[in-house]
């Protein structure tokens, strides 16, 4: 064992996270090594001087520490954080499982109305068996691309405006033709329940596309994350002087640097 | 210390639960040592600038921070990966630095710290992996086994890198007269 690792054990020694048999080892290899023992010396002494100008005890002895004191950052950290935003996660979270629950049972209804055919009880009117077996299909397909791009907005943490135009048309001529197709008595209320669920993720998809509640916060928030005093620490010493004129030119700038020279 | 420690750990969850109140505790109780740490890693002029950041990240990671280590030692860790990637970002840009920072701040003169502005001085001579687990050991007062945590380490990497430490000090120390001549008169030595 060369003097190198010895000296780790001793190193560790004055850190007090020596094993009890290197201590025993290191104790009897000082007794004969006295570039040993001599560095051991001169180890503490580093340390004990390291320890004493770079953490020391406390500024009580009238020594006043230089890294130590500085201003109390709790106030600029808390400011430049986000701020609170815990209500408003838990309220996006409530939303989005919500919406992911309702575009679940929209694609499922949608799966389930191709399985099973123009039922007798559910069929909007009474339009012959050839078109109202393909609108049935139409209708079934809207309720799958629904559910479909409910799940995927509640999924993705994307923004989720691209859907707001088609789902829009899509839930006003809905609401109108329904309130029109009540009023004429072509459509049992019942029948129209259903479309709460389809109301209910619209109105949710509109509330996620809030800018307040989107995923990545407020649309404002680059300098809220940034932190902006690097930029003042960085930017004073390289400031760049203001244009002007390059030296060599008509007056006094010529006179100055005659008189300098 | 182990007391204040699993306080300022239960101070930390509850600040990862969204409690100001506690983040804010947290960072009082907390926030010397990380200054004290990356202004012996980089520079006492970067020093508050890091120390921000490091509490920004933290922040931003504390719902994540399960109480594995304690919330000093994790917080130690992000403070030295700021300061890794202040390195990183500062040597990937030309920029004129001072000799040593330490000499810039004007009540240095004649007050006692010319001990520290030397060994500081040395300190920063010494390797980066080495600094890091001398500062994290002798300066914040850190066992083996939490630095070992912080620099994300085995413990006897740690200890090797303390030793070699001492001895790139001892060397210094040796081959530096002006350490020399103004040691004997102070109180530290």
């Amino acid at each position: 064992m060369g003097c190198e690792q010895w000296r780790e054990i001793l190193s560790a020694q004055l850190d007090g996270e020596e094993t009890p048999a290197e201590r025993i080892a290191v104790d009897a290899h000082l007794d004969g090594c006295t570039g040993c023992r001599d560095w051991c010396d001169r180890a503490a002494t580093v340390t004990r001087r390291s320890r004493l100008a770079l953490s020391g005890p406390a500024p009580a002895h009238g020594q006043r520490r230089r890294v130590v004191p500085g201003p109390d950052l709790t106030d600029a950290v808390l400011a430049a954080l986000p701020a609170p935003r815990r209500l408003r996660d838990r309220l996006v979270f409530a939303l989005r499982t919500g919406l992911a629950l309702i575009g679940a049972l929209q694609l499922v209804l949608g799966l389930a109305q191709v399985g099973r055919g123009p039922a007798a009880g559910h069929a909007h009117g009474a339009l012959d068996t050839l078109t109202s077996g393909h609108l049935w299909h139409e209708s079934a397909a809207w309720n799958i691309a629904v559910g479909a791009g409910f799940l995927f907005v509640a999924a993705r943490r994307t923004p989720t405006s691209g859907l707001l135009p088609t789902l829009s048309a899509f839930v006003g001529a809905l609401v109108l033709l329904s309130a029109n197709d009540l009023v004429t008595g072509r459509v049992e209320p019942a029948r129209l329940v259903s479309h709460g669920f389809l109301l209910t993720g619209y109105l949710i998809v509109v509330a996620l596309s809030r800018p307040r509640l989107r995923p990545d916060g407020p649309a404002g928030r680059d300098h809220r994350d940034r932190p902006a005093w690097r930029l003042a620490a960085h930017d004073v010493p390289t400031a760049t002087p203001p244009l002007r004129l390059v030296p060599p030119h008509v007056g006094s700038a010529r006179i100055r640097d005659r008189s300098a020279a | 210390m182990s007391d204040d420690d699993a306080e300022v750990t239960a101070w930390a969850l509850a600040a990862g639960r969204g409690d100001r109140e506690a983040a804010a505790r947290f960072i009082r109780a907390t926030q010397q040592h990380v200054r004290r740490f990356v202004a012996h890693l980089i520079s006492p002029a970067e020093a508050d600038d890091l120390t921000q950041e490091t509490y920004l990240r933290a922040m931003r990671s504390l719902p994540s921070f399960a109480a594995r280590s304690s919330a000093r030692t994790w917080l130690l860790g992000i403070a030295r990966r700021t300061a890794v990637d202040h390195v990183r970002a500062a040597t990937s840009r030309p920029r004129t630095v001072p000799l040593s920072e330490w000499h810039d701040t004007p009540d240095t003169r004649g007050s006692g710290f010319d001990g520290e502005v030397v060994l500081n001085d040395l300190l920063l001579a010494l390797p980066a992996d080495r600094r890091e687990a001398f500062v994290a050991t002798q300066v914040l007062g850190l066992s083996y086994a939490e630095a070992a945590e912080v620099c994300g380490c085995p413990v006897g990497t740690i200890r090797s890198r303390v030793a070699r430490a001492r001895e790139d000090l001892v060397v210094l120390v040796e081959g530096n007269p002006r350490s020399i001549r103004r040691r004997p008169g102070s109180a530290a030595g």
